[in-house]
């Protein structure tokens, strides 16, 4: 089993449902955050250094009704493991616009796992790469090793945060949260053994990886 | 992992399966319909206690929203959990509108402050003077609810209904004039089996209705698609073809297209002759048909009354009745009773000879070969559609633009019939039903109100430069009459029913209202903290869409039959539109009246009234569920139920063309509209101007010829992440979702008047001005600035966004389409600076 996503740009139109179901799915179905660590806590106590309690919008609700900037605010607490921005070329009349999906491709040889000095990036047998948030010391390493911007901070956890592939969801064989969301099925997710999902993916523009792009 | 490979990529039920796992598992799911646009997707929203914490596309829904949503829906929870909700009723305890002066109450004791006003109109004999003003949300959650039930029992024949009166109210009755309700979710594109598709207009992309956007998206690839905007959208950069044209001028684009394809003889020779009027004998002067008999018809719903027409047969060589014909001409010319008579297709044909690409060219700046190019590849295209429009009125002459999509989807045999133009499952019951104007056909008389005596009376500046008063149709649906109104007529009461036009486009009007003595009380049901509360005296909060039922109803946009409804995926104490006005009308003594109307309305009749008191509304689904056929069980699961596929769909369509079935005098498919030659003489005295010529017909945009070397053209268009001002301090969607540079200006222009990229700008027109961040882009026609249609706000939003760019400070009121009397968004001249 090898699980793979594509990504056809051609049927993007750039709404953003995929990451405002990222979001939702990821963080805000969640719920409450989990209580922090003894050596946060204590850390928090002696440098002052912030802890998050509530959920991301009770939260931000709070620190914005305090007076700091929303979008600050919200981009630290909701996190946005994917993202597309669009991308203009050409003189007038003579344009073309691109959506550029932010999101981990999921790399068959991944350079974030090979910088993580505790082991906390690692990659699973079916080839997705994950992160063990407990394992994590936020060096920053695979955020500068990682050649798609595809990794952010979870303050929550103080740990990396990236794209699972919604593994939770695949493992009880439901689509990830963005592929099901996509209006025009520009996202489409299969398993590469699957010689028909093989074929797509022949029409792809990248290798080796597991988020495929066509072009 | 082992599921995994039980799934395909190509299939699109699979979360059906998923779906229904997890309801064994003791995941609680439940159906509802989405609220966050206007456009009703079906949706499954799983919840945690009693927090709604996902929303999913309904997998049920193949052939609406096809188990998608769009960002918007995605965020629903964040709006019912969305800290500027209003939760408790508010009077005003003093100070004047537009100051935060209320005191918190029950909803018993303001829906008994709101009885109070009401008696005291019904007692003084004045009913009428209560006017309704119906957001776009209310308007697609309760639609007729509001005009068939709440209105009537209040006795107001006064009701404003906002997307009527600045979105769809031209291309309501420019397709209508030709037999087809152009309501949006009545009249579609066939996405799915067209081989083209002209868009115009609209941005399927950013202005997502997932039930039009999963099909057309999905079908990409599948079928050619031109693009005609402005600027590079989001669905333009998925065009084959994109086609920059100077704003509003789109018109002259279609008119020389229409030119090309009668001129090269490409159009639908047996369509025009078999199902329409182009056949029709007609006075060469006058354009009246030269003959005609009425006739009865029968559809499957109704037996009615038609005209049919005058035609030459060219298999008999003789006149003949159309009906009796067996090859009406198109061409013929000569004498009838001593009258010089032709046909409508000569006179079309004659009519759009001057529209030459040449012509078209000059006036919209589209290449002369690349206007031909298209029309032929639309002509030959078979099928092929066109857009039947979304968010117009934008420009004067949108009542001819949408005219001329009309014709041009008639002359191509592509009205109807499948892969173009067709009528939906609402579309199908509406023609059939032979419903009241305008939904299904424009008024055939009009139907005064105070509103429409007032409208009456706006002055509009014709392109020839003379000045009528009112518009060709004055239907009592726009805001320009109710100004009018307030400034001669004392003791109005406006109820505002979920909208927030204190902000949307009537604002500059609203806020004329507010402050008038003569406007006595404004009283407010709606939803979130906006700025329609701060100058109301009473405010009721309704239950968010996750919160309520909604009741049975038709699937928008669907050729398959069935039907949808909501359950509540959360309880929180609040009340439903609907049950708010059955305490009202209960205090009122005038609940009976109520709810036979409501239960007419719903149900065909059926006794809801102790349901509507009780709140028990899913006793009221049940009662609908059995009247139309639908297993009560299967939809509270299931949320959307289908009774037939697609093909009924397709085969209903076909037989409204074949039999002559449409909403016109004729039943035909009209390109000369015998019912609005009727109107122009009972309205205009027969004198007929460009704007309202009943053949499409050029009509400049009012910027057209006025532009200075350093103006510019308004243009708007939705925004991926914006539906409405209830999306407006969303957190995920004003700032996760969102796309800063706001203010498009092209970068040539830009480079000109030194404005960078990012940078804070001023938009000014000759009415206000507005301040928001600069895209400097090569993706817009040099003439045009955009301006996404935010909202502004004045009360404090925690979440609120772009406070200084409301658009409607932009407008004026008193701009409307001479045709329907509908605003006009964007016919402004502005300049540009940096700030």
């Amino acid at each position: 089993m090898k699980p793979a996503m594509i990504i056809d740009l051609n049927k993007c139109v750039g709404c953003g449902a995929c990451v405002a179901a990222c979001v939702m799915e990821n963080q805000y179905k969640e719920g409450k955050p989990p209580e922090p660590g003894i050596i946060a806590s204590l850390l928090s106590r002696l440098v002052g250094l912030p802890i998050y309690k509530e959920t991301p919008l009770k939260e931000a609700i709070k620190r914005v009704e305090r007076g700091e900037d929303p979008k600050e605010v919200l981009g630290k607490l909701f996190m946005t493991r994917t993202l597309v921005v669009r991308e203009e070329s050409g003189e007038y009349p003579n344009v073309k616009v691109k959506f550029w999906h932010k999101i981990c491709h999921h790399c068959d040889d991944a350079p974030c796992a090979h910088v993580c000095p505790t082991g906390a990036t690692y990659v699973t047998k079916e080839g997705i790469v994950m992160v063990n948030k407990s394992k994590c010391i936020v060096c920053g390493a695979c955020i500068t090793a990682c050649p798609y911007a595809a990794r952010s901070i979870d303050v929550y956890n103080r740990a990396v945060d990236k794209c699972t592939l919604c593994e939770h969801r695949i493992k009880k064989g439901l689509l990830p949260a963005c592929v099901e969301t996509c209006p025009t099925g520009a996202r489409t997710f299969g398993d590469l053994e699957d010689p028909k999902f093989k074929a797509k993916v022949s029409k792809a523009c990248n290798e080796n990886e597991r988020v495929f792009f066509i072009e | 992992m082992k599921s995994l490979k039980l799934l395909s990529s190509e299939t699109f039920n699979f979360s059906v399966d998923g779906l229904e796992k997890a309801r064994e598992v003791g995941l609680k799911v439940v159906p509802s319909i989405c609220r966050m646009c206007t456009a009703a997707c079906s949706i499954m929203v799983e919840a945690k206690g009693n927090e709604a914490v996902r929303v999913y596309g309904n997998p049920y829904a193949k052939y609406h929203n096809k188990g998608h949503i769009c960002p918007r829906g995605n965020s629903g929870p964040l709006q019912i959990n969305n800290p500027d909700r209003l939760r408790k009723p508010l009077i005003r305890i003093g100070g004047r509108r537009g100051e935060w002066n209320f005191e918190e109450v029950s909803y018993e004791r303001a829906i008994s402050e709101i009885a109070k006003v009401i008696k005291e109109k019904w007692d003084e004999g004045e009913p009428h003077k209560v006017i309704l003003v119906v957001g776009q949300a209310a308007a697609a959650a309760y639609g007729d609810p509001i005009s068939m039930a709440i209105a009537p029992t209040l006795k107001t024949n006064n009701v404003i209904s906002l997307p009527l009166s600045t979105c769809i109210g031209s291309k309501v009755f420019a397709w209508g004039f030709s037999g087809v309700p152009g309501v949006h979710a009545l009249l579609v594109a066939d996405f799915e089996r067209t081989k083209f598709f002209l868009s115009y207009g609209r941005n399927l992309g950013g202005s997502v209705a997932v039930g039009l956007t999963a099909k057309a998206g999905h079908a990409l690839g599948n079928y050619k698609l031109v693009v005609m905007d402005p600027r590079m959208s989001e669905w333009a950069s998925k065009a084959d073809t994109w086609v920059p044209v100077r704003p509003g001028t789109d018109l002259a684009v279609f008119l020389a297209m229409t030119n090309v394809i009668l001129e090269e003889g490409l159009y639908d020779e047996e369509y025009l002759r078999k199902y329409t009027n182009a056949p029709m004998l007609v006075d060469k002067k006058t354009m009246e048909p030269i003959k005609t008999k009425k006739i009865k018809l029968k559809n499957p719903l109704k037996e009615f009354e038609a005209i049919d027409f005058l035609v030459y047969d060219e298999a008999s060589e003789s006149f003949k009745f159309s009906r009796e014909a067996k090859l009406p001409s198109l061409t013929y010319e000569g004498e009838y009773e001593g009258k010089e008579v032709t046909t409508v297709f000569n006179l079309l044909k004659d009519h759009v000879k001057e529209y030459t690409p040449e012509w078209a060219e000059r006036i919209s700046g589209v290449p002369s070969e690349l206007i031909t190019k298209i029309a032929v590849e639309y002509a030959i295209s078979k099928p092929a559609a066109i857009e039947p429009g979304w968010s117009a009125n934008k420009y004067y002459n949108h009542f001819q633009l949408y005219r001329a999509a009309a014709t041009l989807s008639i002359i191509t045999g592509n009205l109807l019939r499948p892969g173009g133009v067709v009528l939906s499952m609402g579309g199908i019951g509406k023609v059939l039903q032979r419903s009241p104007p305008p939904i299904a056909g424009p008024p055939v008389a009009p139907k005064p109100s105070l509103l429409y005596e007032y409208e009456k009376k706006t002055k509009i500046k014709l392109s020839d430069g003379t000045v009528t008063e009112g518009p060709l149709i004055p239907w009592g649906k726009g805001y320009h009459g109710l100004v009018k109104a307030a400034k001669e007529e004392k003791g109005l009461v406006i109820i505002v029913l979920g909208g927030n036009p204190a902000r949307t486009f009537m604002g500059k009007a609203f806020h004329e209202l507010a402050s008038s003595p003569n406007v006595e009380k404004i009283i407010d049901i709606g939803l979130m903290k906006d700025d329609t509360v701060l100058y109301s005296d009473i405010f009721v909060p309704e239950c968010g869409y996750l919160e309520r039922y909604n009741h049975l109803a038709g699937i928008p946009f669907s050729l398959a039959k069935g039907f949808m409804a909501a359950f509540p995926v959360i309880e929180r104490g609040c009340m439903s539109m609907l049950q708010i006005w059955a305490k009202v009308f209960e205090k009122l003594g005038a609940l009976e009246e109520y709810s036979k109307r409501l239960g007419q309305v719903l149900c065909k009749g059926c006794d809801i009234k102790d349901d509507l008191v009780n709140g028990n509304f899913e006793n009221i689904i049940k009662k609908q569920a059995e009247v139309n056929g639908v297993n009560f069980e299967e939809i509270k699961r299931k949320g959307i139920v289908y009774l037939t596929d697609e093909s009924w769909g397709l085969e209903m369509n076909d037989k409204i063309l074949k039999n002559g079935w449409l909403n016109t005098a004729s039943g035909k498919v009209e390109i000369l509209p015998i019912k609005m030659l009727n109107l122009i003489k009972k309205l205009k005295g027969g004198v007929i101007k460009p704007e309202w010529h009943p053949l499409p017909t050029w009509v400049p945009p009012l910027w057209y010829g006025r532009l200075g070397s350093d103006e510019f053209v308004l243009l708007t268009g939705k925004e991926r992440n914006m539906s409405y001002t209830w999306t407006q301090p969303n957190p995920l969607l004003s700032w996760i979702v969102d796309e800063e540079k706001k203010i498009w200006i092209n970068k040539r222009r830009a480079s000109e008047l030194g404005i960078r990229d990012g940078q804070q700008v001023e938009v000014c027109s000759e009415h206000g001005c507005i301040r928001g961040p600069a895209k400097v882009t090569e993706g817009i026609v040099p003439e045009a600035v955009y301006v996404p249609p935010n909202y502004g706000f004045e009360i404090k939003l925690l979440f609120g966004k772009y406070k200084d760019m409301p658009f409607n400070v932009l407008q004026s009121p008193e701009l409307v389409d001479p045709v329907t009397g509908t605003h006009l968004m964007a016919d402004m001249i502005v300049k540009v600076k940096g700030v």
